[in-house]
C-alpha cells in the first residue's frame, strides 16, 4: 500500500529525520512524529495515520508498548514496534499489545518495507473479516 | 532480485546454547522436583516435613535395631530451604522426639534411663544448628541471583544502548550522504552502514540468546549473507545465494571482527563479481575444525590477471587483510577453477585459543 500515511513515535530526533528520508523514497507519507506517548495520542487522534511506528523506550514515563496498548484500544489502528531491544521478553509484551510488526534497530530500508506492507495487509485482512462478521450478525 | 537454494546445512542453522552438556541434562529431572519444590508455600513445605517425620518414625518403629537418624534430616531441609530456619528449627526438634518415640530399642540400649533423652537433646541440637546452617546458605543464595539478575540486566541494558547508538551513527551517516551528489561517494556511506548493521546484528544474537560470551556465528553469517544479496544485487542480475554453514562458536571479539571480514568480502563479490551479467552465484560456508574455516566464493568475472592483493588491495581488502591477522587468521585469496573468485579464512577454533598470550601471528597467502 503507497501512500500509506505513517506516524512515527521516537525519541532520538537524529533516527527520526533518517527514518522520514527512509519512507519517501520507498512510497510512504509521514502524518506526523511524535516523541513521548501523551504526544502520540494526540497525533493519532488529529492526523489519522494508517499506521504508526513505535519506538519502546520512549522519552516520558510511558514507554511504546503501553502507548500501543492504548492506541490500539482506542483508534484500532496497526501498530509496528522499531527498537533496539531484541530481548524474548520484549518482544512478548510487544506481541501481548497487538504488535503487527517488529523491525530492530539499526533498520534497513528493505527490512523496513517488508514489515509495514506486512502490517498494513494484515490489517486489511483483519478489517475485511470483522466487516464480513459484523454483516453475517 | 535474487534466489535462495536450499541445501542440506539448512538443518544446522538452529542456534545453539553452548555449554548444556549430556551429563548436566540428565539432572534435569531433579532440577525439575527442587524447583517444584521451591514454589511450596511456607505451610504447605512444613505440613510436608511434619507428614515425612511421621512416616520416617513410623518406619524406625518397624525396623527396630535400625537407626534411621539421619533420614530425619530431609524433613528438616525441606522444612528450611522452603519456610525458612523457625521452621526448620521446629521440624529438627519434632524430629528429635519422633526419633526417641520411634525407637522402643533405645530403652534397652542404654544402662540409665535419662541416656535416650540426652540423646534425643543432642540430635535435636545437630538437626538445629543444620537447619541454622541451610538457611545461611539459602539466603547467599538468594542474594547471589539477585546480584546475577541485577547483573543481566545491566548486561542486557548496555547491548541496547549499543545497538542505540550504532542507529544513531547509521542515521548520521545515511543523512550526512544525502549532502552527497556522486554516486560513488553515497556508496561509501553505504558500506558503512552495512558493516554497522553486521555488528549491531551481532549484538543482538548475543543478548536475545542469554549467553554474553560465545554465539553460533553461522545464524549471523547467513542473515547477513541474505541480507547483504538483498540488497546489493546489480540491477537486471538474477543471483543464487547458497550458505552451506556448521555451527561455530566464536568469542565476541571475533565474531565481530570476522562478521566484518564476510562483510567486506560478499560486498567485493556483488560489487565487482557480477556488473552486466544475467545471472550468477554466491556461495558461502563456514567449517568447524582445527583450524575453522570460513569461504565467500562467487561466480563472477574473477580477479583480473596479475592481480596482486598487496599492491592492489582496495579500502575493502586492505580491511579484510589486517582483519585476518587481527583473529590469528590466514586468508587465501585466489581465482576459481570453475570461474570467479574464491576467498577463504581460516581461523583458530575458540577451543585452540588458550591463554592469549600464547597466539601467534600467522601468514596471509596472497595471490
Amino acid at each position: 500500500m503507497t501512500n500509506a500515511r505513517i506516524l512515527i513515535v521516537e525519541d532520538e530526533a537524529i533516527t527520526v529525520s533518517a527514518l522520514k528520508r527512509e519512507l519517501a523514497p520507498l512510497g510512504y507519507q509521514v502524518a506526523a512524529t511524535a516523541s513521548t506517548a501523551d504526544e502520540a495520542l494526540n497525533a493519532v487522534e488529529l492526523h489519522k495515520p494508517d499506521l504508526v511506528l513505535m519506538d519502546i523506550t520512549l522519552a516520558g514515563s510511558v514507554n511504546g508498548i503501553v502507548a500501543a496498548v492504548a492506541i490500539r484500544g482506542t483508534f484500532h489502528l496497526p501498530v509496528v514496534f522499531l527498537t533496539a531491544h531484541a530481548d524474548d521478553g520484549t518482544m512478548e509484551r510487544a506481541v501481548a499489545a497487538g504488535a503487527f510488526g517488529y523491525v530492530l534497530k539499526p533498520f534497513s530500508g528493505p527490512g523496513l518495507k517488508a514489515a509495514i506492507e506486512t502490517a498494513l495487509h494484515k490489517y486489511q485482512t483483519e478489517m475485511e473479516s470483522r466487516r464480513a462478521s459484523t454483516r453475517a450478525a | 532480485m535474487k534466489t535462495k537454494q536450499l541445501s542440506n546445512s539448512d538443518l544446522f542453522i538452529t542456534p545453539v546454547r553452548f555449554g548444556t552438556s549430556a551429563w548436566e541434562q540428565s539432572f534435569a529431572p531433579i532440577h525439575r522436583t527442587l524447583e517444584l519444590l521451591s514454589r511450596m508455600s511456607h505451610t504447605a513445605a512444613t505440613v510436608l516435613a511434619v507428614v515425612l517425620v511421621a512416616v520416617i518414625a513410623w518406619f524406625d518403629y518397624v525396623t527396630g535395631d535400625f537407626s534411621l537418624a539421619l533420614f530425619y534430616l530431609v524433613p528438616v531441609v525441606l522444612a528450611t530451604w522452603n519456610a525458612g530456619p523457625v521452621s526448620g528449627w521446629f521440624i529438627g526438634v519434632l524430629s528429635a522426639a519422633a526419633w526417641l518415640v520411634g525407637d522402643p530399642a533405645l530403652s534397652r540400649a542404654y544402662g540409665h534411663p535419662l541416656l535416650p533423652y540426652w540423646n534425643a537433646a543432642m540430635l535435636a541440637l545437630i538437626y538445629g544448628v543444620v537447619a541454622h546452617l541451610l538457611s545461611m546458605l539459602h539466603q547467599l543464595q538468594a542474594e547471589l541471583q539477585e546480584r546475577v539478575e541485577r547483573r543481566t540486566a545491566s548486561l542486557a541494558e548496555v547491548h541496547h544502548r549499543v545497538k542505540n547508538n550504532l542507529q544513531i551513527i547509521s542515521s548520521l551517516l545515511m543523512l550526512q550522504a544525502e549532502k552527497l551528489s556522486n554516486p560513488a561517494d553515497k556508496a561509501v556511506f553505504d558500506e558503512c552502514r552495512d558493516r554497522i548493521y553486521s555488528m549491531a546484528r551481532l549484538h543482538e544474537q548475543l543478548y536475545s540468546n542469554g549467553e554474553f560470551s560465545d554465539l553460533d556465528f553461522a545464524a549471523h553469517l547467513r542473515e547477513m549473507a541474505e541480507m547483504l544479496v538483498r540488497s546489493h544485487t546489480p540491477k537486471g542480475c538474477i543471483l543464487a545465494l547458497d550458505v552451506r554453514a556448521d555451527p561455530v562458536a566464536v568469542d565476541l571479539d571475533t565474531a565481530v571482527t570476522l562478521g566484518l571480514i564476510a562483510n567486506e568480502l560478499l560486498l567485493n563479490a556483488l560489487k565487482h563479481g557480477f556488473n552486466g551479467r544475467p545471472a550468477g552465484k554466491v556461495t558461502v560456508e563456514l567449517y568447524e575444525g582445527n583450524r575453522n574455516q570460513m569461504t565467500v566464493r562467487d561466480d563472477g568475472y574473477g580477479l583480473p590477471a596479475g592481480f596482486d592483493a598487496r599492491k592492489n588491495a582496495g579500502l575493502g581488502l586492505e580491511l579484510v587483510l589486517g582483519m585476518t591477522r587481527q583473529i590469528r587468521g590466514e586468508a587465501k585469496i585466489e581465482n576459481d577453477p570453475a570461474g570467479g573468485t574464491r576467498t577463504t579464512i581460516f581461523f583458530p577454533s575458540i577451543l585452540s585459543f588458550g591463554n592469549s598470550e600464547n597466539r601467534t601471528p600467522t601468514q596471509t597467502d596472497l595471490p
